[in-house]
């Protein structure tokens, strides 16, 4: 007979090909991993042989992922582009998939409508529509694409023993290897042994009559005489995954990750954390997950019963975090180090084939027949409609969640960033990417710059990025605090890296930079701000690099693509009969056990009828339950939540709209009461955390305080907020709470400044510093350096002056030195220092010397990270000595210093005052530092406070500060004689220039008190405009 | 067939031995004589060194020591003449150079030649000048250094004529130095009024451009302050403004636009506040608010460690001597006010009312409220005030009035 091409598969092809590769023009991109892939394509596209990357982390490999996809989609760009070769990959894996579902189906079922049906129900498969289209993981497509193609010729193999089978399955699983390294080990596990099980079954079964007569001892016996093949597939299979990937185990056992877990959201517990739930479990099982009866049924059944194991256990490792099983099955390093959505995406892989056997017996098999005499042609119309409007659905859904949701920023214009970098020898240094999402990638492989932050975290060296379960430093907020403390140290000490410009895309971390020291130099045009550190030395020419024997590179470089030609050769031939018909091909001995669908067990019917109606009833009632919790005006509780959650946003329209409509408060004037008012607070929290308790209740009327957590760059921020509710027509409302009445004097007010220029170069030139043009160091002067002993930690003060005529910005680094003159530790001044000076300004200094935090693997990480807290470097020894290396340099923004202190009262242990803003910028973030100083004058103790609201022009701003208990402070050395000053001592110069420094002039200004430890406070001020008019 | 390999290899070992086999000669050691070689040569010539030998064969390296580097050249035997040509970017360099004729690894001769500035050449100028600012007085200068060279980029002999030049206002000098060292230089000493100096220097008809360096003042000398305000009450709310004379360094110079200037204000209570200006054109403007309680200001400003202003003192006349309160609502809310200026005005919003709660002459808590059309309200909430009685101290517009023992009943 001659076969006929199915036209299952053809539709399913056509569709596939159209309906995915016209959507991942909009998808891909905004995907979490693709831009990943082609960031290392393009790496392969400039250096085939070379895996040493210097982009991202100071230098990385990229032997720490297979290499082929990204080395296909680097050979198709130089036909046509990185996004041209990154679409037909993809398009590539679409048809790969579809194909490796039919060809997988048909050795399952032997039954080619049934695998046309599977390959269909592929095409819309909600598993397979969210790993291409939400995470872009192309290499995981083609991995699991190519088992599924693999499949059928290790059964022939093992069933026939005929050498071709062998060979091609060898080929195509060293395809799957070089393409995707977890999918062949674990394909091994869950899909390959299950399908030895599944021969094995099927030989027994040609020497009895049924299924019913395969006992344990046939099976037994036909294992043993199946032997010989299956090993030396497993031999064979074994040796391509080590070979194959050489450099990839070589490079894991050079480097083992040493990165702590990284959060992941298909480890949390689904129920807990509905949002994960929903990506890791309930998208990937879709539709599937109402005829999950009837798969279990199936793969129960006896042939197929290895199968049965291997989805059960799937099933069980894809839950995650939600029970405790996964964990005690992979332990605890395996289960930190994968992602566990993987083993959901293979179970529902698995159970396609079972799905479309589904499909096809309700479309016109035995189901159909089954349901239409029982229930009649309507019922099956309607439960055939709906099957299939729900599947669509969750397709749609699926795609479409990127759009409602957006997982990355808005996409970045990366054209003026590339310009940037390549302008005036900026790419000389390191950069620093903030809020740019995985667009960061693209940035990377359109540019030779290099930055410190990078996007595949499995490779990372520096040990301030693996000790931190940080995805990456550029979206640090959302993890948490500690983010921000590892972002913190970067930004301190840029010198160590290299690290000169940041482009923040977000202007949360602005305070963070601006108080690092770091200074903005202007807006880009797509929006972008770039801020620069100065003093940072460029890179050096020559880069450290770890290099390996050049047969690795050699493997690296040709045996993945090999693979694939070898792979041709062998199949191609088979592939061209297939579809071209040239040849009637014998059919595979796998289509003699497909079963006949004769008469669909009626209590499968019951069983999938409960199961719809328990999942149904549990939807319903999440759903309830989402309403409930999120129906704003409900209960006190819910209407207090939602007025944090919209103000969280910046939704004010939506925030007044729970305010009481009696009290008469207009949008205008809330808008003006509530967001007029900037401050860390307002413009630079997140909310972290809400709890919203009820002190006092009745019918109408409540008493509620919301305690709120707050992130911000620079602290976290508890503050208690009481609100009082009322309920009118049935809904709670909250009503208004006062607001800052203070009027400022004038109405119309004009103020001169000195504000200064400096320009980077007079001449056009290329050379690196045109002699004329280089502006002479700022001359500093250190008053005072002290190395203290407080609350068990070494800590340099002092005082320092800008002396010169010019601005100064002012970088601090000091260094504790042991009797043996060997260093203990550096550090630079971070917050507690004014860093840009004007003339003859003068501002205390602390250098606390931090430890990389957290590297030490003993010690406990805090749950909740305080940003203000570190961990202080564990010095043994007692410092015998420091210096001070301190260096100017002419600075030309962020001097603010019209803000007065225009009250201070010393109640108690408190420092209360009030600051007053007679400029015309807004203050956002006022930072005080309080220097304590003990009854002879000298200087004792330097702390910092952040106010939370920021001082407004022409207004006041109260604080409230706790002084400190200073008893137990140490002075151990006070010395200027080993601080410098841009490379020379300190005081040679300065004494040219102020020949005889009046001494007491500094003593005069300070406020005298009766504190714990000390006698005199000095108050400075440093203002961070974060809106500069 | 074992037996037979030795006639393989044989002629296979034979072989290798003729292929390898070197010509074992004797030959005299030959002796060089120089043909020609100049004390000196000038740069940018051509030089070419020649030795004559007996040998018709004989061959010779000449190796070179140059400052700039070390080179070994070789050269044919023509009919018993070896001509060295020098590479020209070895001959481009000034300076001495020995060489030394190497035959058969040892010394066959030696000695040494000069390679001369080449003053054909158009002359060109590298200059330096710093530091590019410096202060104003007699003891600081700037450093002008001058290397003429000529065309090749090569210093010029010692005491060749160098003229540096620099302008300052009417002010033109200009002076001849002499080379020493390839270098000449002139400290040219600052002024005592602050500006722009021009310098450029000349070497023969080769001029250089200007080059500048600042001259600013010097630090700032003492200085007096004055104030200017609408009214003397303490409302609060008005401001006074500070302003500094025109500060200026020894020599009556301007002080740098920029120049902090803090003002530190000490109270009646020995507190010290304090606010901050820069100066334009010598004088500083910093402002202050009114204090909201009557009180003398002792102001004092500085240029830290440098110079300070006399102290002056400004007197606040206080608002009012008394306020009224009232308590309502079960005497859980208590108005203060209103409060009335000094023209019988309502006071401006935003005064701070502070209000102290009191129980069993314990204090309980602070509250602060700013006043709002001369009123602040306090509204003492059950559930968080559950005492029976309370009594308060109301502190507003520096004038402390304390309330009778107030009785509170049950919490609804």
């Amino acid at each position: 007979m001659k076969e006929k091409t199915n036209k299952y598969l053809i539709v399913a092809l056509l569709i596939g090909v159209v309906f995915h590769s016209s959507a991942i023009f909009f998808t891909l991109e905004s995907t979490y991993d693709a831009l990943i892939h082609m960031f290392f394509a393009n790496h392969y596209a400039t250096s085939w042989f070379e895996p040493w990357n210097y982009s991202w982390y100071t230098g990385f490999t990229v032997m720490g992922y297979p290499p082929l996809v990204h080395q296909s989609i680097g050979l198709l760009s130089l036909i046509g582009g990185l996004k041209f070769g990154m679409f037909t990959v993809a398009i590539i894996g679409i048809v790969l998939f579809i194909t490796g579902v039919y060809r997988y189906t048909l050795m399952m079922t032997g039954n080619r409508n049934v695998a046309g049906y599977a390959s269909l129900v592929a095409v819309y498969s909600s598993s397979f529509v969210e790993t291409l289209h939400i995470f872009g993981q192309l290499p995981s497509i083609i991995g699991v694409s190519l088992l599924m193609h693999c499949m059928p010729e290790i059964y022939l193999w093992i069933k026939t023993g005929q050498y071709k089978y062998l060979f091609r399955a060898l080929s195509l699983l060293a395809v799957t290897i070089t393409s995707h390294h977890v999918t062949p080990i674990f394909g091994m596990i869950f899909f390959i042994f299950p399908l030895i099980g599944m021969v094995i079954m099927d030989v027994s079964r040609e020497k009895v009559n049924s299924y019913k007569e395969v006992k344990f001892k046939l099976f037994l016996q036909t294992f043993f005489q199946l032997f010989k093949r299956i090993v030396l597939f497993g031999g064979a299979s074994l040796f391509l995954i080590i070979f194959c990937i050489f450099p990839y185990w070589m490079n894991s056992k050079k480097n083992p990750i040493t990165q702590v877990p990284i959060p992941h959201g298909s480890r949390d517990n689904f129920i807990e954390v509905t949002s994960s739930g929903l990506m890791f479990f309930v998208i990937p099982w879709g539709i599937l997950f109402f005829i999950l009866p009837y798969i279990f049924y199936r793969y129960f059944s006896k042939r197929y019963i290895c199968f049965g194991l291997s989805i059960t256990l799937l099933t069980i490792l894809g839950t995650g975090g939600t029970t405790p099983i996964p964990l005690m099955v992979l332990g605890k390093n395996a289960f930190n180090i994968l992602t566990l959505d993987r083993f959901t995406l293979w179970a529902s892989i698995m159970s396609l084939p079972i799905a479309g056997e589904f499909a096809y017996r309700m479309a016109e098999g035995d189901f159909k027949e089954a349901i239409q005499k029982r229930f009649g042609n309507v019922y099956h119309r309607i439960l055939g409609a709906l099957f299939a409007g729900t599947f669509l659905f969750f397709a749609v859904f699926t795609i479409t969640l990127g759009y409602f949701r957006p997982f990355q920023p808005q996409k970045i214009n990366t054209l003026p960033l590339v310009n940037f970098l390549n302008q005036d020898q900026h790419d000389q240094w390191r950069f620093l990417p903030l809020g740019f999402g995985d667009q960061m990638a693209t940035l990377s492989s359109q540019t030779k710059a290099m930055t410190v932050d990078g996007n595949y975290h499995s490779a990372r060296r520096l040990p301030e990025l693996t000790s931190r379960a940080v995805e990456r430093l550029e979206n640090s907020k959302f993890r948490g605090m500690e983010g921000i403390g590892s972002l913190q140290q970067f930004l301190t000490v840029p010198e160590k890296y290299n690290l000169k410009y940041v482009f923040s895309n977000d202007k949360f971390y602005d305070p963070i930079l601006y108080f690092c020291g770091w200074h903005r130099l202007s807006q880009l045009e797509n929006g972008i701000m770039v801020w620069e550190k100065l003093n940072v030395p460029p890179l050096s020419k020559v880069l450290p690099k770890e290099d390996v024997p050049r047969y690795q590179k050699l493997m690296w470089g040709i045996i993945p693509i090999l693979t694939v030609i070898i792979a041709f050769i062998l199949n191609i031939q088979i592939i061209f009969y297939r579809a071209l018909k040239l040849k009637n091909l014998s059919t595979p001995d796998f289509f003699k056990f497909g079963v006949e669908y004769k008469k669909f067990p009626f209590k499968i019917i019951v069983v999938l009828h409960v199961w719809a109606l328990i999942l149904l009833g549990l939807i319903g009632y999440n759903v309830y339950d989402f309403y409930m919790h999120n129906a704003t005006q409900i209960s006190p509780k819910n209407v207090v939540r939602s007025y944090y959650d919209a103000l969280d946003f910046k939704y004010y329209e939506k925030a007044h709209s729970y305010i009481d409509p009696n009290s008469k408060l207009s949008i205008s004037q809330f808008m003006l009461e509530t967001s007029v008012a900037d401050g860390i607070l307002n413009s630079y929290a997140k909310l972290d955390a809400i709890d919203v308790q009820i002190l006092k209740e009745s019918a109408n009327r409540a008493e509620l305080v919301a305690k709120t957590k707050w992130i911000t760059p620079l602290e976290i921020i508890k503050k208690d907020f009481y609100h009082e509710a009322i309920k009118r027509n049935g809904k709670w409302y909250i009503l208004p709470t006062k607001l800052d009445l203070d009027i400022p004097p004038d109405q119309f007010l004009s103020n001169n400044t000195t504000e200064f220029f400096k320009h980077g170069r007079r001449k056009i030139s290329t050379q690196q510093t045109y002699h004329d043009d280089v502006l002479k160091q700022p001359e500093l002067e250190i008053l005072s350096a002290k190395l203290i002993k407080y609350k068990n930690e070494y800590i340099i003060i002092g005082e320092l002056q800008n002396i010169d005529n010019s601005p100064a910005d002012v970088i601090l680094k000091s260094t504790l030195y042991n009797n043996n003159d060997e260093v203990l530790a550096t550090f630079n001044a971070k917050y507690v220092i004014k860093h840009k000076l004007m003339p003859k300004e003068i501002t205390s200094f602390k250098v606390n010397f931090e430890e990389i935090a957290w590297i030490k693997k003993d010690v406990v990480q805090p749950t909740t990270f305080n940003p203000d807290e570190f961990t202080p470097k564990n010095i043994s020894e007692t410092p015998a000595n420091f210096d001070i290396q301190s260096a100017g340099n002419v600075a030309i923004t962020d001097f603010y210093t019209q803000v007065a202190l225009s009250d201070l009262a010393i109640v108690g242990d408190h420092l209360k005052g009030t600051l007053f803003n007679y400029g015309i910028q807004e203050v956002t973030v006022p930072e005080l530092l309080i220097s304590y100083y003990d009854d002879a004058k000298e200087l004792l103790y330097v702390d910092h406070f952040f106010l939370r609201e920021g001082v407004r022009v022409q207004r006041k701003q109260y604080f409230d500060y706790k002084l400190l208990d200073l008893t137990k402070c140490k002075i151990i050395q006070s010395s200027l004689k080993n601080c410098f000053v841009n490379g020379l001592p300190n005081g040679d110069l300065a004494r040219t220039i102020i020949p005889n420094r009046k001494l007491e002039q500094g003593k005069e200004q300070l406020q005298k008190t009766k504190g714990k430890g000390y006698s005199y406070l000095k108050i400075e001020m440093n203002n961070y405009i974060g809106n500069p008019k | 067939m074992i037996k037979k390999i030795p006639y393989y290899i044989l002629p296979i070992m034979a072989f290798f031995l003729f292929v390898f086999a070197k010509i074992k000669t004797d030959e005299k050691a030959a002796t060089f004589s120089i043909q020609n070689i100049a004390k000196t040569y000038t740069a940018g010539n051509a030089i070419s060194i020649s030795f004559t030998t007996e040998s018709k064969t004989a061959t010779a390296d000449l190796y070179l020591i140059h400052s700039y580097s070390k080179i070994i050249i070789n050269a044919k035997n023509e009919n018993g003449k070896l001509t060295f040509k020098l590479p020209l970017f070895f001959t481009e360099k000034t300076g001495s150079v020995s060489w030394h004729l190497l035959s058969k690894n040892s010394k066959a001769s030696t000695g040494t030649f000069k390679i001369i500035p080449n003053n054909t050449t158009t002359t060109k100028i590298e200059s330096y000048l710093g530091p590019r600012t410096i202060l104003t007085g007699k003891q600081n200068f700037t450093m002008m250094v001058v290397v003429p060279t000529d065309g090749l980029d090569n210093p010029k002999e010692d005491n060749t004529a160098v003229i540096i030049k620099d302008q300052f206002q009417e002010d033109i000098t200009s002076e001849q130095k002499n080379t020493t060292n390839f270098i000449a230089w002139k400290n040219i000493y600052s002024r005592v009024k602050s500006g722009k100096m021009l310098v450029s220097s000349q070497c023969e008809q080769t001029t250089t451009k200007e080059i500048e360096t600042d001259i600013y003042p010097s630090i700032a000398t003492n200085f007096s302050i004055t104030y200017e305000r609408n009214h003397d009450f303490a409302d609060g709310n008005q401001i006074t403004k500070l302003t500094t004379s025109k500060i200026t360094d020894q020599f009556g110079n301007l002080v740098s636009d920029g120049t902090l200037v803090a003002f530190y204000i000490t109270t009646t209570t020995n507190m010290v506040l304090k606010t901050y200006a820069a100066t334009i054109n010598g004088i500083a403007i910093a402002q202050i608010l009114h204090p909201d309680h009557g009180d003398t200001y002792n102001i004092k400003a500085f240029v830290t460690g440098m110079a300070e202003s006399q102290p002056i003192k400004i007197s606040y006349q206080p608002l009012i001597k008394s306020f009224p309160y009232t308590f309502s609502k079960e005497n859980r809310e208590i108005t203060v006010g209103p409060l009335k200026s000094f023209m019988n005005q309502i006071v401006p919003n935003g005064i701070k009312v502070v209000l102290e709660i009191y129980h069993n002459n314990q204090l309980v808590e602070t509250l602060q409220l700013d006043s709002y059309d001369g009123l602040a309200k306090f509204y003492l909430s059950p559930s968080f005030y559950k005492e029976k009685e309370y009594q308060f101290l109301i502190h507003t517009l520096g004038i402390t009035q304390k309330t009778e023992i107030k009785k509170y009943e049950n919490h609804k």
